[in-house]
């Protein structure tokens, strides 16, 4: 559940959306759970939760809120001084880098998830996982420079 | 052996064939020689530490940042979410 919703707050960069996002992935997940075929249930789940998530980004484009959706991925560039606390810090830098980036080290990093998992869950090949893997952390290096020695 | 060692980088970057050595060295994933060589080589290169130091660094980081979310707040609304009005077979993942 824990890691649903830090997967679900990576992607959405909202809370409340974050939560929902995990309530209706769970409820797709326990309607079908007759299709699971055994094995690790978090690979499955966080594929479920991925394309609920790209379902709701679809509807959203097709049918703009008074908030536009790009709105809410614009994040507010804080003064670096003001992130107390490193472990803050890297979860700001995190939230900013590109979509892609942010689920691969998202999943490889911050869940820990092996890169065949993270690519069965992304539906991408391993291979664009370590390189996508490697770029955001590059990146996000580059954001958190402030914070090296 | 004298390619053991060699450096190619540009000033303040890491040298471009060890990034990939270095990035699992971070994170565990190499093991053995592999591992032995990529730390041999940060050890000598200045742009390599750094690169690997900062990696080690913010890898730790974000397990911390494991740790801090969700709360047991949102974590008790997520149990108690709708979902579980679905007929479901007994053996779902009780999360």
């Amino acid at each position: 559940m824990a890691t649903l919703y830090r997967v679900a707050k990576r992607l959405t960069l909202d809370p409340t959306r974050a939560e929902d996002l995990v309530g209706q992935t769970l409820y797709q997940a326990a309607r079908a759970w007759h299709l699971f075929e055994g094995g690790p249930a978090r690979p499955w789940l966080l594929k479920i939760l991925r394309n609920e998530f790209l379902g709701d980004l679809r509807k959203r484009r097709a049918r703009p809120e008074a908030t536009p959706l790009d709105d809410s991925l614009e994040i507010a560039v804080e003064d670096p001084l003001e992130a107390r606390f490193a472990v803050d810090a890297v979860l700001l830098a995190l939230d900013e880098l590109p979509e892609d980036y942010r689920m691969v080290v998202t999943l490889c990093d911050l869940e820990q998830m092996p890169y065949q998992d993270a690519a069965e869950v992304l539906e991408i090949p391993v291979g664009t996982v370590r390189s996508r893997l490697f770029r955001g952390r590059k990146l996000l290096r580059r954001r958190l420079a402030y914070l090296e020695p | 052996m004298f390619r053991l060692f060699f450096h190619r980088h540009e000033p303040g970057q890491p040298c471009p064939h060890m990034e990939a050595m270095l990035n699992d060295a971070a994170d565990g994933r190499a093991r053995g020689f592999r591992r032995w060589y990529a730390l041999a080589h940060a050890a000598r290169c200045g742009p390599c530490r750094r690169f690997l130091g900062a990696l080690e660094a913010n890898l730790t980081r974000l397990r911390q940042a494991r740790e801090a979310e969700p709360t047991p707040e949102v974590l008790q609304r997520l149990e108690l979410g709708r979902w579980r009005t679905v007929e479901s077979p007994d053996d779902f993942p009780q999360t």
